[in-house]
């Protein structure tokens, strides 16, 4: 961060007498990103919620106090009480421990799915950039085709050919959500493979691969990690949708937006099994979109998230 | 009528005591600045970036920047504080008193709009209602400043505009406000020399014709030689000297004004025998250019679907050049823009190819593609770009972009690699402490030193320097000059030091080479070009450098 | 030119997206006939006199062709499990869709320029953080969650519009509107959300940018710099994001539609992928598919038209 004299210090002084009290140890770009994201208020409510949501699905079957599978003939529908804080819902199951595991196989799922569309997104775009020539034109058709698609209804197809393993959508939630990575990774590489200081290395005669490595990905990776921040929000409302129409998680396994459909037509009678999937996929989403959101701000990019579509 | 359009005694402008200070500190970009201004003045606001002067001139449209804010003193335009008059004031300052020409024009333009219709719309402003007299009042004022087609001109946008057609419709349509004041902020940094001339020309017409008051905001002293009256010089937001333009250039009283006249005008110094000699045997020479054409091929736009441009086919940005770079010496090549000059130091550097003529490294290797060059060949030829700050990694520290040549060129242990790169920074005259810097930490002046120090650390033969000083200040580019005379007597190393800025040149090279459209005009030994050009391109680019001026014209 | 070009590529992308969609779809395992037989599928007598009756057990290729040559007609082909033309069992379903989505495009697309522009005038106002944080929520929660929300607040809470539809699919347009209301308002809400934030930051970029500085400088009056100069700027562009927002956004509409249980395009999507009624699915699929290319195509068009430096900057 820079101090607000020392810019007024380069505005008035002498040019060359500029920023000469800046801490001056190199520091590891992604810890800087994390420091400068946790430094805004939204940045520490996006990390908060969103770290305190991976450890609930890490831990969750250690610290639920119900079986969330066990049904009880008794407890249909029953309001929050003591024994259960959230409720039970439509088969008597306990909601505060099917929300607390709710959340497990769409983290998984989509961070699985992120992670490949991040790399692999990259990768292509960047790719793309330094390539050139057929390479670039034919990745952009082809993104352009992908986007193009209406890729819900191809989850859709999807989710169904391959019944109850929602890990099977992984590949195909990668490259529908990748399109938008390997956008912003090209042109991010774009800008930077035309740059001086890598026309530099090459007349040097660096190896391509140190190109690539020293120069080039360094300058792209935050604005790749932003977007991919982004289209994990986006593939966590996908997935949930998918969850939601019956096509995503199998059915006794806990699932937010599967509890959100099973729950919705009893809405009047037992809202609370509604209302806390929602405030728990909701508030995850939200996150993720706030850490986005203060990610971008801290590379410099100010660039409010324009649409999750992929 | 208008609060503005009275008292017709007095000064035009009565600056007093102004100071100005960003929102948030201490800092004062402004500081004490008092400036008087009659009717019919020119005046000259010079400094380098930083200064103020852009604030000073802002301030008298009643304008301050985001993040600025006025702290004490007035602006007198025509008897009336611009700081704390209400905002219809302003507004009726600004469409009656006072007009501004922005720096850069292209991006002042509203890009939406016709030329004739943002004219016509000003005029409209000025009250006058008959669309038919609006019309004809554009082909007149853009006619005034000296567009050809003006009719034609007229129904185009900003973007179908060269740079300097831009700027003379900024002009055009500052004066369709009629106002007697106008001011001009830098009108000439993004211009050709000769495109130069022909502006200040224009600008002295209209002083005429018109009788306007003009403050022209500057860096450069002989913009304000040329055309202005009196001049004011800024420093660190404040006012170091001011008065009548002959007496301040004629007999600079502050230390700050003497240095900026004499980085400009001190090249004059020069003598033969500032020369390396030769020592008599075989001249070597360092690198030989024969014949060197250059065509830019039309990409070809395989599955880009039905090519949108094919235009440029076979130009050639270079035709039939041939020179020597002996060793030891500096040769400058100079040229406008679009005269091939980068192109040339991009062939040799092999970041383009040529299509036809061969280029000699030493005698013996052959220059051909990039990709069949030797690493020593590599290690010998090193590049200086004219940006430092995008030929610098932004991610990456001083240490580790001056460690790249270290590493890739010179098998040494690490720590031995970092001794070498702080004495690489002490030789452009930067401590080791910058070392860990980034790039964002660094001014203009010190990273385009680092990127000496990393060309440096190659130990090359030849040097290409490519506008190297044109985006730094002027007091900033005569110390990267003496660092790079000074590599030159410490190593020996050749130079091509390509600049379109005159006095950059004939201060520092030993040869000059004179570049229009592709092909040499002229070359030899840089006091014979200066002072007895035989060329009448290179007597044109000197005349537009000096003018008329005898104090800057290269006579001895 | 530029139109010709952009035009071209898109029929060209178009024909690379319905390759892509009809093996994509083929290829999954399952067909029409595992769906129907269910357990008897296990019998590979039974499962191949059923597709034989259906005729899907050509090899792929022939039946890529056939289905091209089909599609080049307008033919859609035959559903499996309807037994009639599918573009006969779209149609009507297609008329309850579009009729919701173009209600919504109405309503949303000149709200979402009015409050990006209101919010773009007054940055980091009261208002603006508003209206920023309301359409924040909405754009990240799931369309479910918001239609949810709808249905308990103002069917259930309020009891102003049915919760959901109860009109066949065949209805006239007339009985149709008062179950429109809550799918168009959830729907509106999540375009306005999305397309809002891209007005406001271009026109807060515009009137951020030198020439409207200028502008300022030469005297000019407020409405003056919005209406004549900031607007032609920064409208266009944002247009032109707003067309494909709306194009992506159709695909929430499988999803709204199942929540409100209202008879569309979306529904029966849901159904014929259950049913594995592939001709059915890959007609959706070329609807959504051309809908998606035209709303694009308007898009480039919008912005060349509106913009004179939108076909300049190609030729760069």
């Amino acid at each position: 961060m820079l101090e607000p004299a020392s810019i007024t210090d380069g505005a008035v002084g002498s040019a060359d007498q500029k920023g000469l009290n800046v801490n001056s140890s190199p520091k590891r770009s992604f810890q800087k990103l994390l420091r400068i994201i946790l430094s805004t208020p939204s940045g520490v409510v996006g990390f908060g919620v969103v770290a305190a949501h991976v450890v609930v699905a890490l831990i969750a079957p250690a610290i639920v106090l119900h079986d969330p599978l066990a049904q009880d003939p008794n407890q249909i529908m029953a309001a929050p009480s003591w024994t259960h804080p959230f409720g039970t819902d439509l088969l008597g199951r306990d909601v505060l421990s099917r929300t607390l595991e709710g959340g497990r196989v769409a983290i998984a799922v989509t961070a699985l799915s992120a992670l490949l569309a991040l790399i692999g997104g990259a990768a292509i775009g960047i790719t793309a950039a330094m390539r050139g020539g057929w390479f670039d034109s034919l990745t952009m058709r082809l993104v352009e085709s992908i986007g193009a698609l209406p890729y819900l209804l191809f989850l859709l197809v999807l989710a169904n050919a391959f019944p109850g393993s929602a890990f099977a959508l992984v590949p195909a939630l990668a490259i529908f959500y990748s399109t938008s990575i390997v956008r912003v990774s090209r042109a991010a590489a774009l800008s930077v493979a035309s740059a001086d200081f890598v026309t530099a290395a090459r007349v040097r005669g660096e190896k391509a691969i140190t190109v690539l490595l020293r120069e080039v990905l360094p300058n792209v990776l935050d604005v790749v990690l932003v977007d991919g921040a982004l289209r994990w929000a986006s593939m966590l409302l996908g997935f949930s949708s998918l969850s939601f129409l019956g096509f995503g998680v199998a059915p006794p396994t806990p699932d937010w937006g599967l509890m959100i459909s099973d729950a919705r037509n009893v809405m009047a009678i037992a809202p609370w099994a509604v209302f806390w999937p929602c405030v728990a996929l909701s508030t995850l989403i939200l996150g993720a979109i706030f850490l986005a959101d203060a990610a971008s701000k801290a590379v410099g990019l100010q660039r409010a998230p324009e649409g999750l579509n992929p | 009528m208008t609060p503005f359009r009275n008292n017709r005694a007095g000064s035009l402008i009565d600056v007093a005591g102004l100071s100005v200070a960003t929102t948030k500190s201490v800092g004062l970009i402004l500081e004490d600045v008092g400036l008087t201004v009659q009717r019919g003045d020119v005046v000259g606001i010079v400094g380098e970036s930083g200064s103020g002067k852009s604030t000073l001139a802002l301030a008298l449209l009643g304008h301050f920047k985001t993040g600025l804010r006025p702290v004490s003193g007035s602006v007198l335009i025509d008897g009336r504080d611009v700081v704390s008059a209400p905002k219809a004031d302003i507004v009726s300052l600004r469409r009656h008193l006072v007009s501004y020409v922005p720096q850069n024009a292209g991006l002042c333009l509203t890009p939406t709009k016709r030329i004739g219709a943002a004219i016509e719309e000003i005029s409209h402003l000025q009250g006058e209602r008959s669309a038919k007299k609006n019309r004809s009042r554009v082909v007149e004022l853009l006619e005034a400043v000296r567009l050809p087609n003006a009719e034609e001109l007229a129904a185009r946008y900003p973007h179908e505009l060269s740079g300097g057609q831009q700027q003379r419709c900024a002009i055009a349509m500052a004066l369709a406000a009629n106002t007697e004041l106008l001011i001009l902020d830098e009108p000439t940094s993004a211009l050709d020399a000769t495109t130069v001339n022909e502006l200040l020309s224009l600008l002295r017409k209209l002083i005429v014709e018109r009788g306007l008051t003009i403050i022209c905001v500057t860096h450069d002293m002989r913009v304000v030689a040329r055309l202005c009256t009196q001049v004011a010089v800024m420093r660190k937001g404040r006012l170091v000297e001011q008065g009548r333009c002959q007496a301040i250039l004629n007999t600079p009283q502050h230390s700050y004004t003497q240095m900026l006249l004499s980085a400009q005008l001190g090249f004059r110094a020069r003598r033969e025998e500032d020369l390396p000699h030769s020592d008599g045997h075989a001249c070597l020479n360092v690198l030989d250019i024969r014949d060197v054409t250059v065509r830019y091929k039309p990409r070809s736009p395989l599955l880009g679907l039905w090519p949108s441009d094919r235009r440029g086919s076979a130009a050639a940005a270079l035709q039939d050049v041939s020179f020597s770079v002996e060793k030891g010496r500096i040769v400058g090549v100079i040229g406008e823009s679009g005269s091939g000059k980068s192109t040339l130091l991009k062939s040799i550097a092999g970041v383009s190819t040529p299509s036809a003529g061969e280029m000699v490294f030493m005698g013996g290797e052959d220059l051909a593609k990039l990709k069949t060059r030797s690493t020593s060949l590599r290690r010998s030829i090193q590049l200086i770009w004219q940006n430092p700050l995008a030929a610098l990694n932004p991610k990456q520290t001083v240490f580790d972009a001056i460690d790249a040549p270290l590493r890739l060129y010179f098998k040494m242990s690490g720590t031995r690699r970092r001794a070498r790169a702080a004495e690489l920074l002490a030789q452009v005259k930067l401590t080791a402490e910058y070392l860990d810097r980034f790039p964002a930490e660094l001014s203009g002046g010190q990273a385009q030193r680092v990127a000496i120090a990393r060309a440096c650390a190659a130990e090359p033969e030849i040097m290409l320097c490519d506008e190297i000083t044109s985006a730094l200040d002027v007091s900033v580019q005569a110390a990267v000059l003496d660092v790079i005379k000074g590599i030159r007597s410490q190593t020996g190393c050749s130079f091509v030091f390509v600049s379109h800025d005159l006095a950059a040149v004939a201060s520092i090279a030993d040869e000059i080479v004179v570049l229009k459209d592709g092909v040499i005009c002229e070359a030899g030994l840089t006091n014979r070009i200066l002072h007895n050009p035989s060329h009448p391109y290179t007597k044109r680019l000197l005349e537009a450098f000096a003018g008329t001026d005898a104090r800057f014209s290269f006579a001895a | 030119m530029t139109m010709l070009h952009a035009l071209f590529s898109r029929v060209l992308s178009l024909f690379l997206v319905l390759c892509v969609c009809f093996f994509a779809l083929e290829t999954l395992p399952g067909d029409a006939c595992t769906a129907f037989l269910d357990q008897d599928a296990r019998d590979p007598e039974l499962l191949q006199i059923c597709r034989a009756n259906l005729g899907i057990d050509q090899p792929i290729l022939v039946r890529f062709g056939e289905w091209a040559e089909a599609l080049m007609r307008g033919d859609l082909g035959t559903s499996l499990t309807r037994d009639r033309p599918v573009s006969e069992v779209i149609a009507p379903e297609l008329r309850n869709t579009f009729l919701l989505a173009l209600v919504s495009a109405i309503a949303s697309v000149p709200l979402s320029i009015i409050l990006g522009i209101i919010a773009a005038t007054r940055p980091g106002s009261r208002l603006d953080m508003t209206l920023s944080a309301v359409f924040l929520i909405a754009m990240t929660l799931p369309e479910f969650i918001i239609a949810t929300c709808m249905i308990f607040l103002f069917a259930i809470s309020l009891q102003w519009f049915p919760a959901v539809t109860i009109v066949p699919t065949g209805a006239p347009v007339l009985d149709m509107l008062p179950n429109i209301v809550l799918p168009v308002v959830t729907l509106s809400l999540v375009m306005v959300a999305h397309t809002m934030q891209v007005v406001r930051s271009r026109v807060i970029g515009i009137l951020e940018s030198d020439f409207i500085e200028a502008c300022w400088l030469r005297g000019f009056s407020y409405w003056r710099i919005l209406f004549g100069h900031a607007l032609p700027s920064a409208l266009p562009p944002a247009l032109n994001v707003i067309a494909l927002s709306l194009a992506s956004l159709l695909g929430g509409v499988v999803v709204i539609e199942r929540v409100f249980n209202y008879p569309g395009l979306g529904t029966l999507t849901l159904q014929a992928i259950h049913d594995r009624d592939m001709p059915l699915v890959q007609g959706v699929v070329v609807v959504f598919t051309l809908t998606y290319t035209g709303l694009s195509l308007l898009a480039d068009t919008i912005s060349t038209l509106l913009d004179p430096r939108a076909g300049a900057n190609n030729h760069a």
